[in-house]
């Protein structure tokens, strides 16, 4: 009799083991309702010379590759970080007027973030959605080429 | 007086109570008004008590040992079994549980990961390509400019074995020169 107790009690607990597995393991990205999203806004433009490019960048070996490489001059122009709140969109003006919207829209196991973008029309007019993004913690990635003084902006967007 | 073989033959009938009713009034009253009768059937009465005691003291015991031995190994042999029986499924309905907790997160995740495909609009643009599994996926871009995705190989900043685990950095180029300058 004690032998069959102790071979139930083990069982449950064995079972109760592969359900907290189950249940914890994904927990980082089932329990996460919400992401930090750092922006940065940087200006790019074509100089005489070298170019150059601009403190708070920072390393961003990318600006040297196509289609980035035909600028030669980056300026940061802005950098932010904001609290994405799940379904919660967060709005961000940038420097061509234009207000972009952030939603996070899900965060799976990974994590992964799925987050969409809408950016406002010309004037202040309706959200129209851009694209839907699904990104990594820390993983860098960017939207870029709409026109602003001579140049095109690059947003460069990093998920945490 | 004594008995004829016939009374004698009643008595013990009467005794026995194998007699009808005209033999046991007969009867009944010889054993009243006759002593040897009377005697006789005190005689066969106590005998016939005791044959009936051994008996079912014999059934007493038989009883107390069926309840003291037997019952007791069959009750532990079911409680053992039923012990079994209930681990067994309780074990399995547990393990069924968090295997299905498993493969629920497992779909969840694939299906989360899967490319969607672009929205039904006429203006929606695919993907142009995929990234690598770890990295950045562009799942739907709608746009009325024109657009294109790119998937810039990670360069080495800190030696050539960290560009082998990075992915690549993806760049969404929304070309708004049409409406920014139109012609």
């Amino acid at each position: 009799m004690i032998q069959a107790r102790r071979a139930f009690i083990g069982a449950v607990l064995g079972a109760a083991l592969a359900l907290a597995f189950a249940f914890f393991f994904p927990r980082d990205a089932r329990a996460q309702n919400r992401a930090t999203l750092e922006v940065m806004v940087i200006h790019a433009t074509q100089t005489p010379g070298v170019g150059s490019i601009g403190p708070g960048i920072g390393n961003m070996p990318q600006l040297q590759q196509p289609p980035f490489s035909a600028w030669n001059t980056f300026r940061l122009l802005a950098k932010q970080s904001l609290t994405l709140q799940k379904n919660a969109p967060m709005t961000y003006t940038l420097p061509n007027g234009r207000t972009l919207q952030i939603t996070l829209e899900d965060v799976s196991a990974g994590p992964r973030f799925k987050i969409a973008a809408a950016i406002n029309q010309p004037g202040g007019g309706q959200y129209l959605k851009l694209l839907e993004v699904t990104a990594p913690p820390n993983q860098t990635f960017f939207v870029a080429g709409q026109q602003y003084q001579g140049g095109v902006i690059i947003i460069g967007f990093t998920l945490h | 007086m004594s008995l004829e073989e016939q009374q004698m033959m009643d008595v013990m009938a009467l005794v026995d109570g194998e007699l009808d009713d005209d033999a046991r009034v007969r009867t009944e009253k010889l054993v009243e008004e006759n002593a040897e009768a009377k005697e006789l059937f005190a005689s066969l009465r106590a005998i016939g008590d005791g044959v009936r005691s051994v008996h079912e003291n014999a059934i007493d015991v038989t009883s107390a040992v069926m309840a003291k031995i037997t019952p007791n190994d069959l009750d532990k042999a079911r409680i053992r079994r039923t012990a079994r029986i209930r681990m067994g499924v309780v074990s399995a309905a547990l393990v069924a549980l968090a295997a299905g907790v498993m493969f629920y997160v497992r779909d969840h995740d694939n299906a989360t990961h899967a490319t969607n495909p672009p929205a039904d609009s006429s203006s929606a643009q695919p993907a142009l390509a995929s990234a690598a599994a770890t990295g950045v996926q562009v799942d739907f871009v709608d746009t009325p400019t024109p657009v294109s995705v790119f998937y810039l190989p990670a360069q080495a900043t800190g030696g050539e074995a960290e560009t082998k685990d990075q992915p690549p950095t993806t760049v969404v180029w929304v070309d708004d020169s049409m409406v920014a300058n139109p012609p």
